[in-house]
């Protein structure tokens, strides 16, 4: 039992707990291998394992009297620390509340098989231990006991969840203590055999799935079906969300209502043409009949209106044309015969009659009018049911942007994490780091910033520690870390800046995985002569909104956060803007004829002090589109992705800015080029990359001497510099340098093809195999340890110029 | 790829292991989906080739590394820094990939289709992927699938006039007047050839 505190503090309850726990006989007991990372105890001090939750006789029962009793510890402990917290002095009486809970949640949870759990409350009351001794700064102790805290809650939940111990809190909070150089194994209280000391956390996690031992909580969380990762979500989205739901739900029924005159019209035009097809038929065969009768004699066609007969007969006089209707009325056969070749007389009530002809007819112009009627009414429904649809895929579309918006999160959440590491790693090594952030409002997909999470604390906690020069940092020189976010488009820019050199070997686990997340990461040298990070990243995969314009044959979408407005170009006639096919460096039309075209004025942006005036073909209109990233191949500077419409064609999202920055740079390396002239072929070119002064010194004289040009760099950075700016034709390259090793430095070349043929012969110290593995694996010609003679030296060099 | 792993089901398994799709999460069922849209085309006999009639000869190419054969789109998006054999970018299954005169690549001139126009009128594009890089390889026509008969194998490959001998590494050998492509080192020169474009460009 710890020293810490007495027995007689527990309560009776957890008394009963701790004995029944002492009776246990834990002897049969195996160990297991470890499958976590974060479990560093050397395997001959590995601690006999009680079996898993799942492997105990655990009652259901017993297990929700557990996770009460834990939730109500926990909520002590939470309770505590934030008594605890505003304090400036050292609060003992609650620091040992909280070492005395934790104390009971690990005898509890290694009893019932939880190990994480256990091996966390280990952790608290460890920590808060080693306050109380002064062991750890308050300063830091309390925020690391804060996220021990959280870590324990976190695992907790997910046990009450779904009934399975998360490792990643635990992995993540050992990757923490390590940079803080917090050994929480390195007590001589350590848990010991729980066969000794039963109410001891048992600390091996070979209960855990092998899958859950990875360090990549998003492969996890991918990996496990149920557990998928939460997302948080901003009320003002989700709210922005239920309103756009609303309106797609009241636009239900006026689209039943517009579909359902739409099929009454559809039927009534289909009656109305049955009809019209029937009379078509009837008034056929009656003609049919009719023609069939011509060598009869004709039967009387006079018309039976005596007014209508009489104004025939006058105009047949007047003009000699015999005007002769058809046959309206066929006169009773009786009466027909001794009247045949005479007129009937005149009705006396001179009411027209038709004949069965004049009744078909009419019929048929009545049904061509009822198809038109129907065919207008039609007409009217699809307008009507048209104009709802699109109201209501518009609204469907601002509902998936609203789901993609839901993904979203603003990069402050990681941005104080990142801060607290900072601070932390700071106090750790007795420096005061600035910590500054623009554009920290900048919203991310949540998935994308989980992923990011682990490679820049990573990239933060390493360059902080490996710093080369602290003595300087100590107030006597600018020491900062800035983050600086840009978002254009569905890209996002992060400069992660420092003041300070820093150490090398910074590159691998960040490139994984910004590669996986599609992006780009670029080192340059900045105001302060250290190094910034450029991470380019896709900031989701939701919809953007941006101005379709047209370039010669091509259509190109301009994000409208670049756009400040359009002006129809007159002003710009006699100015002759930036013309945005030139940017984009397609081809120049034969010949264009002299018009006005419009021209974008774009905002002002951190490259361009005054605002920019881009001329286009045409605005085509607005468009809001999935833009995706390009594959890696096909990146080219200033397209941040493509969109693909409606009709299937792909269109190219715009960077202008970047485009515009591309192109000087372009124009200054061609001008460069032609000033100094081109390399003379017979003089190769070698860089020695070196931090020793007099290794550079010495390989400057041995290689001249061997007839080579030679240049200079005392740091990785300086090195990607100068070849960049005229690339050698070798590099000489030492391994362990400030700003860029030797290995940073052959991964930031594959990003520039133009290295592509720069011959490279390490030259280091480490001599060791994994060194040499590492350096062939990233692409190097020759492998040298110092000290190297010369002669083997320059015949290495000169075996990789020639390719042998 | 992992997490395609991770999976409980092999795409291969039959679609009427409906207990399992029941199971899937809505993540996990799309995921499945895009794993089978994007899984390999059924196993064809390894050794089968598709004849592809180029302007200045025969190709041969493995069917094992064709997805699809599809008609040009009508239109496609030039990008910036192109090589003068790529045409542009067109879609294919929702992703923006490159598309390629594959006469013009083997014989390194520029397209002899007009991209300038953005215009596609004629030929056929045949969908290939390397090491999950897919790309439209685009040619005039496309003739019958044949074996490739392991005695006609030829000890030299003596390469025709026309082709750029910078491209001597994508012919595997010669059958008839064929020229046999090795479509993954096709692959991943175009690739290659496309960063440099990129950063020259």
């Amino acid at each position: 039992m710890d020293e810490s505190f007495h027995q007689d503090e527990l309560s009776a309850e957890d008394l009963a707990i701790l004995q029944a726990f002492e009776k246990m006989d834990f002897s049969g007991w195996e160990i297991g291998e470890s499958a976590t990372t974060g479990n560093t105890l050397p395997p001959n001090k590995q601690p006999s394992l009680p079996p898993s939750a799942s492997e105990l006789p655990v009652s259901e029962d017993m297990l929700t009297l557990y996770i009460a009793e834990a939730a109500e510890d926990m909520s002590i402990i939470r309770r505590t620390l934030q008594q605890l917290e505003p304090d400036e002095q050292l609060d003992t009486a609650r620091l040992q509340t909280i070492q005395r809970t934790a104390h009971k949640m690990k005898g509890s949870a290694g009893t019932i098989g939880y190990i994480t759990i256990s091996t966390l409350a280990h952790h608290i009351e460890e920590l808060t231990k080693r306050i109380l001794n002064g062991t750890v700064v308050p300063f830091v102790g309390l925020h690391v006991l804060a996220q021990t805290i959280q870590a324990l809650e976190t695992t907790l939940n997910s046990v009450v969840t779904y009934n399975q111990e998360t490792i990643i809190p635990l992995n993540e909070l050992e990757t923490e203590y390590k940079t803080l150089d917090i050994d929480i194994y390195s007590n001589s209280s350590r848990p010991s055999s729980p066969s000794v000391h039963p109410g001891r956390v048992p600390f091996n996690t070979a209960v855990e799935d092998e899958s859950l031992s990875t360090e990549n909580p998003a492969k996890f969380l991918a990996g496990s079906p149920t557990s998928m990762p939460d997302v948080r979500v901003d009320m003002r989205h989700f709210e922005q969300l239920l309103l756009h739901s609303q309106q797609l739900a009241e636009l239900h029924a006026p689209l039943e209502n517009a579909q359902a005159e739409m099929e009454r019209a559809m039927r009534e035009l289909h009656d109305a043409q049955a009809h019209l097809s029937h009379v078509e038929a009837s008034l056929a065969s009656h003609l049919l009949l009719k023609s069939s009768l011509t060598d009869r004699p004709a039967p009387d066609e006079r018309p039976t209106s005596s007014l209508v007969a009489r104004i025939l007969d006058e105009a047949a006089e007047r003009t000699g044309h015999n005007y002769q209707r058809k046959h309206h009325f066929q006169p009773p056969s009786t009466l027909s015969a001794p009247l045949a070749g005479q007129y009937l007389p005149w009705d006396a009530l001179e009411i027209e009659r038709f004949t069965e002809t004049d009744v078909l007819v009419h019929s048929l112009n009545e049904a061509i009018a009822d198809v038109a009627t129907a065919s207008t009414q039609l007409r009217l429904a699809f307008a009507r049911l048209q104009r709802i649809t699109h109201k209501h895929v518009t609204q469907a579309s601002c509902m998936r942007n609203d789901v993609a918006l839901l993904r979203l999160t603003s990069m402050s959440v990681l941005l104080n994490r990142i801060e607290r590491a900072v601070t932390m790693n700071g106090i750790a090594r007795q420096r005061q780091i600035q910590f500054e952030v623009t554009g920290e409002t900048t919203e991310i997909d949540q998935d994308i910033l989980e992923e990011l999470k682990q490679p820049l604390l990573q990239l933060v906690r390493t360059c902080v520690a490996s710093n080369l020069a602290p003595e300087q940092a100590q107030g006597q020189r600018d020491d900062r870390i800035w983050f600086h976010i840009r978002a254009v488009g569905n890209e996002i820019t992060i400069e992660i800046g420092f003041s300070q050199p820093i150490g090398g070997g910074l590159l691998n686990e960040v490139q994984e995985a910004i590669r996986h997340l599609n992006g780009s990461i670029t080192a340059q040298r900045n105001d302060t002569g250290s190094i910034s990070f450029y991470l380019r990243l896709p900031r989701s995969q939701g919809a953007v909104h941006g101005l379709l314009v047209r370039v010669e044959h091509q259509q190109v979408i301009v994000p409208f956060s670049q756009v400040l407005r359009i002006d129809n170009g007159q002003q710009y006639r006699e100015s002759s803007p930036v013309i945005l096919n030139t940017l984009l460096g397609f081809p120049r039309p034969a010949a264009s004829p002299e018009a006005v075209r419009p021209v974008l004025i774009l905002q002002i942006n951190p490259y361009f002090s005054r605002p920019l005036a881009v001329q286009v073909d045409e605005v085509l209109g607005a468009v809001e589109l999935v833009v995706k990233p390009l594959a890696p191949h096909l990146h080219r500077p200033g397209i941040t992705g493509t969109a693909i419409d409606g009709t299937g064609h792909v269109l190219l999202m715009v960077d202008v800015p970047e485009l515009l920055r591309h192109q000087k740079l372009f124009q200054h390396q061609v001008e460069t080029l032609t000033h100094h002239g081109p390399i003379h072929p017979t003089q190769p070119s070698v860089l020695v990359a070196d931090d020793s002064v007099y290794i550079r010194q010495s390989l400057v004289q041995i290689l001249s001497h061997a007839g080579y040009r030679v240049n200079t760099a005392r740091d990785g950075m300086e090195a990607l510099e100068l070849m960049l700016d005229n690339p050698p034709h070798a590099l000489v390259l030492d391994l362990e340098m400030p700003n860029l090793n030797g290995y940073d430095l052959l991964s930031m070349m594959h990003l520039h093809p133009e290295l592509a043929h720069v011959k490279v012969i390490m030259l280091t110290a480490r001599s060791s195999e994994k060194h040499q593995k590492r350096a062939n694996e990233l692409g190097i010609s020759a492998y040298l340890t110092k000290p190297c003679p010369q002669d083997i030296l320059l015949e290495t060099l000169q075996r990789s110029l020639h390719g042998v | 790829m992992d997490r395609w792993n991770s999976y409980p089901l092999d795409i291969s398994a039959p679609v009427s292991q409906i207990d399992q799709l029941e199971r899937l999460s809505d993540e996990e069922f799309w995921d499945y989906a895009h794993r089978l849209v994007h899984a390999a085309p059924p196993a064809v006999h390894p050794n089968e080739y598709l004849e592809c009639t180029l302007r200045q000869g025969r190709c041969l190419i493995p069917l094992t590394a064709l997805y699809e054969v599809v008609l040009p789109p009508h239109t496609l998006a030039l990008l910036p820094a192109l090589p003068l054999w790529m045409l542009g970018v067109v879609a294919w299954r929702g992703e923006a990939i490159a598309c390629i005169d594959l006469a013009a690549y083997l014989s390194n001139v520029p397209a002899t289709f007009s991209p300038q126009q953005g215009i596609l009128r004629e030929g056929l594009l045949l969908m290939v992927r390397h090491a999950d890089i897919p790309l439209g390889l685009l040619v005039p026509a496309i003739g019958q699938t044949a074996p490739l008969l392991s005695e006609q194998e030829t000890p030299t490959i003596v390469l025709p006039t026309w082709y750029a001998p910078a491209r001597a590494a994508c012919v595997q050998r010669i059958q008839g007047e064929a020229l046999v492509l090795d479509i993954p080192t096709l692959l991943s020169d175009v690739v290659q050839q496309l960063e440099i474009a990129a950063a020259y460009g």
